[in-house]
């Protein structure tokens, strides 16, 4: 898997966890795209994974902002993927 | 008849003098309910702090460079958002709060009132007993006897007197505790969800503080680390060949260049040490926030118990074990007092 996908996977199961409204997810989630950002090299991904993580930790008081948050990483991921 | 009323008078007034003229002792449930508050309000002020702290390491991010998307100002926006539904759902609990504090303010009242009854039946009581045997002393023969009887039955009264004030206290008691035993279980369930939802929110402040770390001090080391090295073992084979062999043409350059990857590790690992250690000491202030609001259920469940041991208690006319609260207590106090001390240190400034 590259980490293009991974990131994708993550995101994703990020929204997952924010619509479930389960804490255990949301951690679980949170945990992992810090992983991710921590051990990439490629430094938009690990931008885009640490905003995600920053979103997360506001899923309490906004939960459409951060869905929103999230959708836009996983579009600027996409764009970021696709390249030349 | 009167015999028979006569005795059961008498039965009443032996059964009573047995009865401890006692009032429960409700001060440590109101000790509970300050603390309760306290724990409350500490595991709020942890919260707010790691808010504030993740916010500012956002906002230093942001300033270190423009986004095409301006997630950072967007996340802002939810930290805002985070403060607010804290703020509403603190406002909320602290009427709930205020009103438990009445409530024990109310039993230590009427506890205090059951008291001053009693110490009046007594003084009454011994004032009695001194007169009965002062009179019988100056009497005619036998007087004294009669006296030293009516002085007995009297003090007899008295200590059914002193009795029937603390039953009347106990009785008191035990209505306002019924009357409130609904409230406090739904409101220790409520604490105890809300405290839930603030240990939950720690730890998602905790990653959020430690990535926006990772961002300001840690971006690109991952990326410089991982080419150094792409660079280094590329060019293995012909370095470790330049170190060992003849002066030729270019080997100082080669040996300079490997010089400077080495030095750019070394820096690498520097900084990546610096940010471990930062990273470590924000782990180590979430992880005291996170003890306390943790302390704080454990306080919720405490007063709980307490208040429906006083309830018990009172029921069943038996005393009242404080040993968990007065655990939970110290535990709390202990954990306040070295979250106090770090926040000294790490205090984000206004």
């Amino acid at each position: 898997m590259t980490e293009c996908e991974r990131l994708e996977e993550l995101l994703a199961a990020a929204a997952v966890a924010v619509e479930s409204e389960s804490p255990d997810a949301r951690a679980e989630a949170s945990r992992a795209l810090l992983a991710f950002q921590r051990r990439t090299a490629d430094t938009v991904l690990a931008r885009l994974a640490g905003a995600a993580v920053g979103a997360l930790a506001h899923s309490i008081g906004d939960r459409a902002g951060v869905l929103d948050v999230l959708a836009r990483c996983r579009a600027r991921r996409a764009r970021r993927c696709a390249g030349p | 008849m009167r015999i028979n009323a006569l005795w059961a008078f008498a039965v009443v007034v032996a059964w009573l003098a047995g009865c401890a003229a006692r009032v429960q002792d409700v001060r440590p449930f109101a000790g509970a309910t300050e603390a309760l508050d306290a724990a409350v309000a500490a595991a709020y002020e942890g919260t707010f702090d790691a808010v504030a702290r993740a916010e500012r390491l956002t906002a230093e991010v942001a300033d270190a460079g423009a986004d095409e998307d301006d997630r950072w100002h967007r996340l802002e926006g939810l930290s805002g958002s985070t403060r607010r539904y804290l703020a509403a759902l603190r406002g909320a609990r602290a009427a709930a709060l205020e009103s438990m504090r009445d409530h024990a303010a109310s039993l230590v009242a009427a506890a205090d009132r059951g008291r001053a009854r009693i110490e009046r039946a007594d003084a009454t009581r011994a004032s009695l007993v001194g007169f009965v045997a002062a009179a019988g002393a100056l009497g005619p023969p036998g007087a004294g006897v009669v006296g030293e009887a009516v002085g007995a039955f009297i003090a007899a009264a008295g200590e059914a007197s002193a009795a029937l004030a603390a039953h009347g206290a106990n009785a008191d008691l035990r209505r306002r505790v019924e009357a409130h035993a609904h409230a406090v279980a739904r409101l220790a369930d409520l604490l105890d969800r809300d405290l839930l939802v603030l240990d939950g929110q720690l730890v998602l402040l905790g990653d959020a503080i430690e990535s926006a770390l990772l961002e300001r001090d840690g971006a690109g080391l991952a990326a410089l680390e991982g080419s150094v090295r792409g660079w280094r073992n590329a060019e293995g084979a012909g370095l470790a060949a330049a170190m060992g062999g003849p002066d030729t043409p270019g080997r100082g350059e080669r040996l300079r260049a490997y010089a400077h990857a080495d030095e750019a590790l070394a820096r690498v690992s520097r900084r990546r040490q610096a940010l471990d250690a930062e990273v470590d000491a924000r782990r180590r202030e979430i992880g005291l926030a996170l003890a306390v609001v943790r302390a704080g259920r454990r306080t919720v469940t405490a007063w709980r118990r307490a208040h429906d041991d006083v309830r018990a208690a009172l029921a069943q006319r038996t005393t009242v074990s404080l040993d968990g609260l007065t655990l939970a207590l110290g535990e709390l106090r202990r954990r306040l007092d070295r979250l106090e001390r770090l926040s000294d240190q790490w205090r984000v400034p206004p």
